[in-house]
């Protein structure tokens, strides 16, 4: 880990958790939207 | 507009204008004029980020749209958390390593000054249109509330802009933009609070959600695939994911404010905040226009919301038709009401389409009697009810809040206008070895102009149609181009300056051809951002594969 970071630089990381954390929230927008669609039309 | 409401418009304009000069401390040289020093934490850039992109297009505009067609405006922004994703791992750590102004100085690293000079100039001359919509925006609203001729307001939203971002620099811009967040998510929220009140009192919250559900204004989502519907699942994911890789990793007007942060890490957090608050934000705007929808559904609305030509119709020889087609909206608006209040749906809606269609038979006679093709209602509907249904205070906060977006946005946007002219034309080819002060005042010269020319441009373009379409129409005609021309750069070792360029002429000649062809100009404007890109790359590919490569290059794949 600290080689890769020696590597990227220190102000570089992985940021992989917040990633997924983003495309989980907007798939719960996407579906919740769909479902507010359905539930009121 | 009362005392209370002029007296909260001044102090909010005076504050933002006096914290923004006296946020622009080290701006006496050109790296702390343009980039800040790269000193800004993350969130400032981040709010920044957001705030040039929802200017007062998307307050008034958007409120409009969702009011006319309900939530399905949201799907646009279904691209963006994932085009956020992958510019943080491509675009973001390039232009921090470089130390660059500009995005397309990274060009002229990477392949030639030729591709750098062109992609620069379609920013310019797409991005000076584009701000000159920004600002008629909230001056629509402005000469409608305070009946001012349209380039006295022009000026009064401009004036205080020009002068803060030409003293103030980058730092000006983006604290300003921090508080332009602040107040206009609280005048919203304010006005849904509003809104639910007044509804809330002629019916349940549930039956208005039914009653705006019949109608189809909560349908968000529409998974047909059509490229002539604007606004589709597949367009936003699509065509939608590409404009927005193409505006936030090439638009030097969002570049701009993420090289202001402090490391890449910072400059990434500040991309991903939109990423995480962009949809429900539009979707907060958007549910405001269709509250302001059902709130209409029980108190008599205007039959056009537009009264810019009231008296011209009352004297033209159309105004018996225009008063007759007014007693029968009333009757059609009395219909619906009473539909709605026992729940009868087959009534509700059959009358809800007579209203339309009184609405569009009024607006089809204002243009007739007019001679003005260009008449739009839309942009007048949230102001409408700002101004004639808010308390006294909100309006003035409603008002100050546009004014906000107006002036903070097309501020980052006249910063970065001014960056690309110096840095990528004046610094370049004209004047190349100066002084820093020389390029400082240079800067603050450049500023000031495209503000000047921005004014003249928002004069001419406050009714053309909606607003905030105008804006992406206006992009989506450049940015794929652009988009292509950086995935070349940052994604391919092969692709050579030369194929660059031409391919970036190609994307630009096909995007303009899809778009004014009468054959392809049904296919809605989101495709361009696509169309554009991958006409670059396999233009671009198929020329570089046919000379040798210029060099070896570094690409973030590698």
């Amino acid at each position: 880990m600290n080689r890769i970071r020696e590597v990227r630089g220190l102000d570089d990381t992985p940021m992989t958790a917040t990633y997924l954390s983003v495309m989980i929230l907007e798939a719960a927008i996407l579906i919740a939207l769909w479902l507010f669609g359905r539930a009121f039309s | 507009m009362r005392a209370l409401d002029w007296l909260v418009v001044l102090v909010w304009v005076v504050w933002i204008v006096y914290d923004g000069l006296r946020r622009s401390k080290g701006t006496d040289k050109v790296e702390g004029y343009f980039l800040a020093n790269r000193s800004l934490p993350w969130w400032a850039a981040g709010l920044s980020v957001m705030a040039t992109q929802m200017s007062a297009v998307t307050m008034v505009g958007t409120t409009g749209q969702a009011y006319a067609t309900g939530l399905r405006f949201v799907q646009l922004y279904f691209g963006l958390p994932l085009a956020m994703i992958i510019l943080s791992l491509t675009v973001v750590p390039f232009f921090h390593r470089a130390k660059v102004y500009t995005a397309y100085e990274y060009l002229e690293q990477r392949f030639d000054v030729r591709t750098r000079s062109l992609a620069s100039f379609l920013f310019l001359m797409g991005r000076a249109f584009s701000l000159g919509v920004t600002l008629a925006a909230p001056a629509v609203v402005m000469s409608t509330i305070l009946d001012w001729q349209l380039p006295v307001t022009v000026l009064a939203i401009c004036v205080p802009m020009i002068v803060y971002t030409t003293i103030g620099g980058v730092q000006a811009v983006a604290w300003t933009d921090v508080k332009q967040m602040f107040i206009v998510v609280g005048g919203m929220a304010a006005a849904v609070g509003i809104l639910i009140y007044g509804i809330t009192r002629e019916v349940s919250f549930g039956h208005a959600l039914q009653l705006a559900g019949a109608t189809g204004r909560l349908k968000a989502i529409d998974f047909k695939f059509d490229v002539r519907e604007t606004y589709t699942f597949w367009s936003g994911m699509l065509g939608g994911l590409f404009l927005m890789l193409s505006y936030f990793g090439c638009d030097q007007s969002q570049v701009q404010r993420y090289l202001t942060a402090k490391s890449i890490d910072e400059a990434r957090q500040s991309l991903l905040m939109s990423a995480y608050v962009k949809i429900p934000l539009q979707l907060l705007i958007l549910t405001t226009g269709v509250l302001v929808f059902v709130f209409y559904l029980f108190q008599t609305p205007p039959m056009l919301f537009n009264r810019t030509y009231d008296a011209r119709v009352a004297a033209s020889p159309r105004a018996a038709e225009y008063a007759s087609l007014e007693r029968d909206f009333g009757g059609a608006i009395a219909a619906r009401r009473a539909a709605a209040a026992r729940d009868d749906r087959e009534a509700f809606l059959a009358s809800d389409a007579r209203v339309g269609d009184i609405r569009a038979r009024a607006a089809a006679l204002v243009k007739q009697a007019t001679g003005d093709e260009r008449y739009n209602d839309v942009n007048y509907v949230f102001p409408t009810f700002i101004t004639t249904r808010m308390p006294i205070g909100l309006v003035g906060l409603m008002i100050a809040a546009i004014f906000a977006a107006a002036m903070s946005a097309s501020g980052g946007e006249l910063n970065a206008l001014a960056t690309a002219t110096i840095i990528d034309f004046y610094r370049r080819h004209l004047v190349t070895q100066a002084t820093d002060r020389h390029y400082l005042a240079a800067s603050k010269l450049a500023t000031i102009s495209w503000g000047l020319f921005a004014c003249v441009v928002a004069m001419f373009a406050a009714n053309q149609g909606s607003l905030i379409e105008v804006v992406n129409r206006y992009g989506s005609l450049y940015y794929g181009s652009l988009l292509g021309v950086f995935i070349l750069a940052i994604l391919t070792k092969r692709a050579t300056a030369r194929g660059a360029f031409w391919g970036m002429l190609a994307g630009m000649t096909v995007v303009l051809t899809v778009a004014f062809s009468p054959w392809t100009s049904s296919i809605a404007f989101l495709w361009h951002n696509l169309i554009g890109a991958v006409v670059v790359v396999v233009v671009g590919m198929a020329i570089s594969y046919m000379q040798k490569p210029d060099r070896i290059v570094a690409t973030s794949v590698s």
